[in-house]
């Protein structure tokens, strides 16, 4: 465990700098993946995934999608859909949250909760 | 049961027990009371009331093959023909009460062995067998009976031996002698009532066979003596019956006789005397007779209600269990009462019903006492007291019978209330419906309080005298009959085809066409 | 011997007397056992069914009708299967739990839940929906806070409920049509059809009687969520799909249900709660199924539900983990667990890719049945919202529930992995969803009806893909933009403020306004009372009038007395 914990801790960056050494305890099956997390793939997923999202719509140049209804036949028709809805949910939380969002001990019963 | 099934069984049994079955089903438990006192120790008895009993219980299933198969059955005495001689003539109707006082009877007589070897002197003991089987012979012969004289020796028979029988008691509680006395005096007039009844009846009609009365009504017509004879013979089978107001004799009879007599009478004696004010009302007396309106709808239905409310509340501030019962009894037998005066068919069926599920629920709760007051002297309502874990058992199957008086869903006594309730709005008796409901909320919390003494009262403390409580053992010879009616109590509700189909035929029988 | 083998047997009785077994038996590793192998001996009972029909009914002639406690057809069929499976995989992943009251009553509620789909009448049905009730509430309970006490009995009082509409419903119908029946029921049956389906619609958390589910669930043990993920909802499901196919207002309720959890899931910081919602969300598309009604709509909500109890399970079977290994499902304070727990990681993203109906995995070839349904039948706005929502599972289900805990922020917790039965009970559900998923005519062919839709085209493909692309995209560049709302500590306000707040208060000063008009009334009534009671007394008590020992004589007047009564009534009549 030690003599693997040494070796990694090169090529893998702290995500949390308050943490205890980064891969201190970590299970054998993850250490080969904790690239995933480092700061590089962190920054390169916003655009691989545009990437990849812009290649899905492309195929529709290639393909002809049959849908049951027009609109849905239109090029990239459910990117954008995709991407509005999501933005759309994600975004209206601000507001539902400013209206719903209580204290944590808003119920009494809820404080001796955990 | 398949129709060849029965067939099968009626051509296996011997032509003369086929013939004779009738006869043999009165006569067999008359004979061998007398047997039964020449026996003098107890045991011996016993054994023999239980050889006879379950005989007699034998030939009544024969007998029952035989309704199943025929639809009637008559039997002649001396092959005199009806007018004349005495005859025996079985239907649905008096099928259903003598396989209860059949069945009750060998029930009563396992579990009585214990109760009696405790509860009366020893010398007394063969005699008590011998009354007991006299009294089941009364009970047997009234029911089975198509003259109606005959009716009467019967009922004369059952009463003097059940006098004895309560008078038994005694040796536990000297006030059993008063309430056999009191009952006494009362069943005297009672049968009084009902001899001049019969008495005018011959007088008007010439004749003591029931159908030839029957028929002889239809030929003249109502008068005065007929109706005489009429009030007579209801209100001295009403006190037999123990219908409100004249059924003051009867806690007392039940709450100090020996434990076994009150299960017994409980379920078959007022039982009988009400399918005898059945047969007469709707079966000897023209049921659309104008006289038999005004009593089923001014007398009967008040008194009727009366019982089922006034008797539950006065049985729910009873603190002596076996009086609490008893008023209980009364009260349901208002249920039956009830059932009979609506005056459809359907209503007959019910409190036809009601009666076979009351026989065994009342019968299973009275047993239950009984093996509490055998084992821990048990009296009164708070005595109950953490029975439910000392005697699981007992207390279960006294709990299924308790929530069958109630009529508690998945227990027999629903099946009847039920049924009830719908013959009174069928008839537009919703009035009745209330007075069904609210006696039930009653009866909720007599068994209730009960039940709570039984289960959620920890067991009182006795110094140093439980333990030695602890260690009594409930008989099984008693638990076992208390188990059976129990288990009855439950299997009625599932499959209540036997009792339904005796009580839609003799309601049809009797009040002729109109589906129940 | 071979003729007990060879009468059908109702599979819900083999895990029903497990559940008595379990309840009775004083060793825990007994009861293990008997957990894990009654759903096997179910399924031996399920596998051998070769024919449809009803099984021995039973005739009670009291209410005038049969009971059928085993009807075998192609709805209760499939949903029969999955509850099968749940039961084996809820065994399987509390197989570490020592609570025997917990056993006893999920495998009861289980086999309450599956006797109540193989029920052929309504009043078998309404015995084990309320037995589900109160089975179920236990698993809430046995969590032990005062919160999980709460909620465990505002949940009972909704599901009772629930039953009590379901009793009264069927009561009217059986008034109207003399049979006891659930077959189709539909609103043209008028009073009873509008109870039934209220009934129905509490435990199928519908919008506004939902808030049981969100506010019980999250608060139900480690174990207890996973069990009643599988059961209650689903079987509500059934019960619309056989009493309410093709009624209109399903559609239209079912879109709501799917579209507002979506929104609540955005902001919810406890895990268990999204998971709550995530449930509300899922079933909103089985409703819309159901209110479609054709063949093809009702088969989209058969096997959604059935691809739903796998993969929500699965879900909930992960966040569990975390929550037994970290003693928390906050989003707050969870993060970068992937570390400790990769191979439960592992399994949650199976399960969200299933759930967000990535192709290959479960949700892709059953969502796909119940969008179809709809688009066929040319309700192009509740297609889009369907869509719609489904961005929005994604959202919660797909990257919330594995960013939050497994990624995100390290949260620095260094914990084991989970249990080894743990780890089985997910990887089960994981590979079955992705058998699912690639295997699709398997379950297409349990379905109750013939079914010839293809999902793998590539058109579908492409679409899904550009779907799930663009919505994660959306959610790398909100996350960069900060634009995303963190995850915070806080409560949600859900409709059940209404009763738990003003309601309450409504309540409590009623309650302060009664009791003291009561304490008024009690004392003008003990007046009263005491009066009659001391009447009553009087007569009926034991020592009263009518209960003395009566001298002899005066009973024999009392007797002539209304025999003279009888005489007149006699005389006097026509």
């Amino acid at each position: 465990m030690t003599t693997a914990k040494t070796s990694k801790k090169a090529n893998t960056k702290p995500a949390a700098p308050r943490k205890p050494a980064h891969d201190e305890g970590v299970h054998p099956v993850a250490r080969p993946f904790l690239w995933l997390v480092s700061d590089k793939v962190r920054k390169g997923f916003l655009y691989f995934i545009g990437i990849a999202m812009i290649l899905s719509m492309t195929a529709d140049f290639l393909i002809n999608r049959h849908g049951h209804f027009h609109f849905e036949e239109r090029i990239g028709f459910f990117a954008f859909f995709g991407f509005a809805a999501f933005a759309f949910v994600v975004l209206m939380g601000w507001p539902l949250r400013r209206a719903t969002g209580r204290d944590e001990d808003y119920y009494p019963e809820s404080t001796e909760d955990d | 049961m398949s129709a060849l099934l029965i067939a099968d069984f009626l051509a296996w049994m011997p032509a003369w027990l086929l013939m004779q079955t009738a006869a043999l089903l009165v006569v067999t438990p008359l004979l061998s009371g007398p047997i039964a006192l020449i026996l003098s120790r107890g045991r011996l008895a016993w054994i023999w009331a239980v050889v006879i009993s379950l005989a007699t219980f034998a030939l009544t299933l024969i007998l029952y093959a035989q309704v199943l198969e025929h639809g009637s059955v008559q039997y002649a005495f001396g092959d005199w023909a009806p007018p004349l001689g005495i005859t025996y003539n079985i239907d649905a109707l008096n099928m259903l009460i003598l396989l209860i006082v059949a069945g009750m009877g060998v029930l009563s007589v396992f579990y009585g062995l214990p109760s009696v070897l405790k509860e009366i002197a020893p010398r007394d003991q063969a005699p008590f067998f011998a009354a007991f089987l006299l009294c089941l012979t009364g009970l047997l012969g009234v029911t089975i009976t198509g003259d109606a004289f005959n009716v009467f020796v019967f009922l004369e028979i059952s009463s003097i031996s059940t006098y004895i029988l309560i008078a038994m008691g005694g040796k536990q509680d000297r006030r059993a002698l008063t309430a056999s006395f009191s009952y006494l005096v009362l069943g005297t007039i009672g049968a009084t009532f009902f001899v001049i009844g019969i008495g005018l009846l011959y007088m008007a009609t010439g004749t003591l066979n029931m159908a030839d009365i029957t028929a002889q009504l239809h030929l003249r017509g109502d008068d005065r003596v007929v109706r005489a004879a009429f009030a007579f013979i209801v209100i001295g089978l009403g006190l037999k019956t123990a219908m409100f107001p004249l059924h003051t004799w009867l806690p007392n009879a039940y709450a100090y006789s020996p434990t076994v007599v009150g299960a017994f009478l409980a379920s078959t004696a007022t039982k009988v005397a009400f399918y005898a004010m059945v047969r007469f009302t709707l079966g000897v007396f023209l049921p659309d007779s104008p006289f038999n309106h005004a009593f089923l709808g001014f007398v009967l239905t008040p008194m009727a209600v009366a019982a089922m409310i006034i008797c539950s509340v006065q049985a729910l501030y009873q603190t002596d269990l076996r009086k609490l019962l008893a008023y209980s009894s009364v009260a349901q037998l208002g249920y039956m009462l009830l059932g009979l005066s609506i005056g459809t068919a359907a209503g007959v069926s019910a409190g036809l019903l009601h009666l076979f599920n009351h026989a065994l629920l009342k019968g299973g709760l009275f047993m239950g006492l009984g093996i509490f007051a055998l084992t821990y002297g048990v009296r009164q309502v708070q005595d109950l007291r953490g029975l439910g874990k000392t005697m699981p058992v007992t207390a279960a199957a006294f709990t299924v019978c308790g929530l069958s008086l109630i009529g508690a869903p998945f227990f027999a006594g629903f099946v009847s209330k039920y049924y009830l309730i719908t013959a009174a709005l069928e008839h537009g008796w919703w009035w009745a419906v209330i007075a069904i409901l609210a006696s039930s909320v009653l009866a909720i919390f007599y068994v209730g309080r009960m039940l709570e003494a039984m289960y959620l009262h920890p067991a009182p403390k006795t110094k140093g005298r439980s333990k030695k409580a602890r260690t009594t053992k409930a008989p099984v010879l008693a638990i076992a009959p208390l188990v059976v009616l129990a288990v009855a109590n439950i299997w009625f509700f599932f499959d209540a085809s036997l009792p339904k189909g005796l009580a839609d035929a003799a309601a049809m029988a009797l009040l002729g066409g109109g589906a129940p | 011997m071979t003729e007990f083998f060879a009468a059908p047997v109702n599979p819900a009785w083999i895990i029903l007397a497990a559940g008595l077994l379990i309840a009775a038996l004083p060793w825990h590793s007994a009861r293990k056992a008997v957990m894990l192998l009654s759903p096997v001996v179910a399924l031996f009972f399920w596998l051998k069914m070769n024919a449809f029909g009803t099984f021995a009914p039973i005739d009670i002639d009291t209410i005038g009708a049969g009971i059928q406690t085993f009807r075998f057809d192609g709805l209760s069929r499939i949903w029969g299967l999955i509850f099968i499976i749940a039961a084996f995989l809820n065994a399987l992943y509390a197989l570490h739990d020592r609570d025997r009251l917990q056993d006893a009553m999920s495998v009861l509620y289980g086999g309450a839940a599956m006797a109540a789909v193989f029920a052929g009448d309504l009043i078998t049905l309404f015995v084990f929906w309320e037995m589900t009730a109160f089975t179920s509430v236990f698993l809430i309970w046995r969590t032990g806070t005062a919160a999980a006490r709460n909620a465990g009995i505002r949940y009972l009082l909704m599901h009772i409920g629930s039953g009590v509409l379901l009793l009264a419903g069927a009561v009217l119908l059986h008034a109207q049509t003399g049979s006891w029946a659930f077959e189709h029921i539909g609103l043209e049956a008028g009073l009873a059809g509008w109870l039934i389906l209220i009934g129905f619609g509490i435990k199928a958390a519908f919008p506004l009687l939902h808030s049981w589910l969100q506010d019980a669930y999250p608060k139900a043990t480690i174990t207890g969520a996973v069990v009643l993920s599988a059961f209650t909802t689903k079987m509500a499901i059934y019960a619309l799909a056989r009493g309410y196919a093709g009624t209109e207002i399903l559609i239209y309720v079912g879109v709501i249900m799917a579209l507002f959890p979506v929104f609540f899931a955005v902001i919810e910081n406890d895990l268990r709660r999204v998971l709550s919602f995530s449930i509300n969300n899922q079933l909103g598309f089985m409703v819309v199924g159901i209110g479609i009604g054709t063949s093809l709509g009702i088969n989209g909500a058969a096997a959604h539900a059935f691809a739903d109890v796998l993969f929500k399970g699965l879900l909930f079977m992960s966040m569990g983990a975390v929550l037994y290994r970290t003693g928390t499902t906050k989003a707050s304070e969870l993060g970068g667990l992937f570390r400790s727990m990769p191979i439960t990681a592992f399994f949650c993203l199976i399960g969200a890719g299933s759930i967000s109906a990535f192709p290959f995995l479960s949700a892709f070839v059953t969502k796909a049945l119940i969008l179809a349904a709809v688009a066929d039948e040319g309700h192009w706005i509740i297609w889009l919202a369907l869509v719609f929502a489904s961005a929005g599972v994604l959202e919660h289900a797909g990257i919330k529930i594995p960013y939050f805990s497994f990624f995100a922020h390290d949260s620095g917790r260094r914990v084991k992995e989970a249990p080894w039965n743990m780890l089985v009970a997910m990887g089960i559900a994981a590979f079955l969803s992705i058998f699912i998923g690639v295997n699709h005519r398997w379950l297409y062919a349990l379905l109750p009806y013939a079914n010839d839709y293809e999902p793998y085209t590539l058109g579908h493909i492409v679409g899904q893909m550009q779907l799930l692309l663009a919505a994660i995209f959306a959610f790398a560049l909100l996350m960069r933009l900060g634009w995303y709302p963190s995850e915070k500590r806080m409560t949600i306000l859900d409709v059940d403020w209404f009763w738990r707040k003003p309601g309450k208060a409504l309540g409590q000063w009623v309650y302060a306004i009664i009791a003291r008009l009561w304490a008024h009334a009690l004392r003008g009534l003990d007046k009263a009372l005491s009066g009659v009671s001391a009447i009553l007394a009087t007569f009926l008590s034991p020592d009263g009038a009518f209960s003395r020992s009566f001298p002899a004589g005066a009973v024999a007047g009392w007797a002539a007395a209304f025999l003279t009564l009888a005489l007149l009534a006699v005389y006097m009549a026509g």
